[in-house]
């Protein structure tokens, strides 16, 4: 079963009704809305995540309270966050041109010790599988500084997938975190 | 402010900055800004306490990288102290061994500056 957060209700969010940007205030996430995940729990959840692209920082926020609502591995949530923030800081350098103000989704599921990020964005055409991976072997000073995100945030998840949909980039990544912690 | 940084000088020319937080896209710039300072002084040694980072994302890596470079072109190096396990992940995940010395805690740290000081007062 897929339970919706209870703060989106203006139905269904497809990428061309999201994208499209109306409403464009960013999306509030309540303080005690998270639900207690507990363990060999079957259900999912899933939540929906409006990010602007030019002010990261309110919706990544959201997405990590919501990881800790579910009581994950505090290391998980961290990479998680981590990950987030690499996909959604590419797409904020390197995704638009226009100067405009975008926005990107986030759908975050979590399911039988399992997490999927999907990331859909309206920007340029980027498949970051496809990218150059950075020269680890190079020495300090030789050594390249582009492609570290792509490559960091590939190494912290378990699987990826990567779409052009329309003209919309779709971005799936899957974390197995195993037991989520107990309450205190 | 997501990172709380810290400058001390725990001895003669050498700087250590003092990391608490996260280093992430939003508080790279303000660790550029303190780094500069450092680079602008006449500290050889540059340490990096990691202790209190909590997490470090590839826009904090291209940061320090840039100030081993830094240091390293003025004849100086940067050196990494006592990472987090989650911090420690991400450097293993780069390579940073392969670039910068890494220490597991202070004393470690201090008997290599020890070492490097007698190197240069004999004038190796």
């Amino acid at each position: 079963m897929i339970l919706r957060a209870p703060w989106l209700d203006d139905g269904p969010v497809t990428p061309r009704s999201f994208l499209a940007g109306e409403p464009t205030a960013p999306v509030h996430v309540p303080e005690a809305a998270p639900r207690r995940a507990r363990k060999g729990r079957v259900g999912g959840v899933e939540r929906e995540f409006r990010v602007a692209t030019r002010e990261l920082g309110p919706a990544l926020d959201a997405f990590e309270a919501c990881l800790r609502g579910e009581r994950l591995p505090e290391a998980a949530v961290l990479d998680l966050r981590i990950v987030a923030e690499e996909v959604l800081t590419n797409l904020k350098k390197y995704g638009h041109d226009d100067g405009a103000e975008h926005w990107a989704r986030l759908r975050l599921t979590f399911a039988s010790g399992e997490v999927t990020l999907e990331f859909t964005d309206d920007g340029r055409p980027f498949d970051p599988l496809a990218a150059q991976p950075p020269d680890l072997e190079a020495a300090g000073g030789e050594r390249s500084i582009g492609g570290l995100g792509i490559h960091l945030l590939l190494s912290l998840v378990d699987a990826a997938a990567y779409a052009r949909v329309g003209s919309t980039n779709v971005f799936t990544l899957r974390k197995r975190v195993g037991a989520t912690e107990e309450p205190s | 402010m997501t990172l709380d940084i810290r400058v001390e000088e725990r001895r003669p020319l050498t700087k250590t900055v003092v990391l608490e937080g996260r280093l992430d896209h939003e508080s790279a710039d303000a660790f550029d800004e303190a780094v500069g300072v450092v680079l602008g002084s006449d500290a050889t040694v540059l340490v990096f306490d990691l202790a209190g980072l909590e997490y470090i994302t590839s826009a904090g890596l291209r940061s320090i990288f840039r100030a081993q470079k830094g240091m390293a072109e003025r004849g100086g190096r940067a050196l990494l102290l006592n990472p987090t396990p989650q911090v420690q992940k991400v450097l293993d995940i780069v390579k940073v061994a392969d670039l910068a010395v890494l220490f597991r805690n202070v004393q470690e740290l201090d008997g290599y500056l020890d070492a490097m000081q007698k190197k240069i007062v004999k004038g190796e």
